[in-house]
């Protein structure tokens, strides 16, 4: 696929906005990527500043099971 | 179950390769068409190309599907989807390389999306969609954390 071609459909998209089920749903993937990267980020900071599960939990607004089963087997690698 | 091959892992990555160069988001058929002809040392491309399928006629038939609509045409960058919402991806991707560093969130990225941080590793269903998260263009340099932000 051309650049030209790629420019092409970028405009359209930007054009339609989410009026377009097809750009408006892949937004919403692309932002839940994001917001799951930035998580990412953050819970990875409060463990190497020390903060407990608990306490990552409480800010999250989701339980310290549902947190430290997504985290807890993650290599983290921040160092202090 | 079968163990896949090396060579068939190397096809399968050529295919990736293929769908990037569509601007697609899914491994379909059509790459794995592709990535067989690209890799050319297999029964399988020999037999294509006895056929008259090379990988420039291959290129140029999916191409075509994609001008009748069969295949997707592609997929927007992240960039331009979330600019769509209004959000702003190069400036978020500065900030959180100048407060966390550039090691940091490219670690995020492949923790949370299962994607190689720069951007092209394997692909999974509606989690491409950061693929392009790490190739979009930041003017920030790689920053140690700022003293404040590093205060406990």
């Amino acid at each position: 696929m051309s650049e030209a071609a790629s420019s092409e459909v970028t405009q359209v998209a930007a054009a339609t906005s989410s009026q377009d089920p097809e750009v408006g749903l892949a937004a919403v993937a692309a932002l839940r990527d994001l917001v799951e990267v930035l998580e990412a980020l953050q819970v990875e900071n409060a463990r190497a500043k020390g903060w407990s599960w608990q306490q990552i939990a409480a800010r999250l607004g989701v339980t310290k099971q549902a947190v430290h089963h997504k985290y807890a087997g993650r290599r983290f690698g921040f160092r202090r | 179950m079968a163990q896949r091959s090396e060579h068939a892992d190397r096809v399968l990555d050529l295919a990736r390769k293929e769908a990037d160069r569509f601007g697609h988001r899914y491994l379909g058929p059509e790459h794995l068409i592709l990535g067989i002809l690209r890799d050319g040392r297999s029964g399988a491309s020999r037999a294509l190309e006895a056929s008259g399928v090379d990988l420039a006629a291959a290129r140029a038939a999916v191409g075509q599907l994609v001008d009748r609509g069969v295949v997707p045409r592609p997929r927007p960058s992240d960039a331009d989807l979330l600019g769509t919402l209004g959000v702003d991806l190069a400036a978020i991707r500065q900030t959180t390389e100048q407060t966390f560093g550039h090691m940091a969130v490219g670690r995020a990225i492949r923790e949370a999306t299962g994607r190689d941080a720069g951007g092209l590793g394997g692909c999974r269903g509606h989690r491409c969609a950061t693929r392009q998260w790490s190739s979009v263009r930041s003017s920030s340099t790689p920053a140690s954390r700022p003293e404040h932000l590093a205060a406990g």
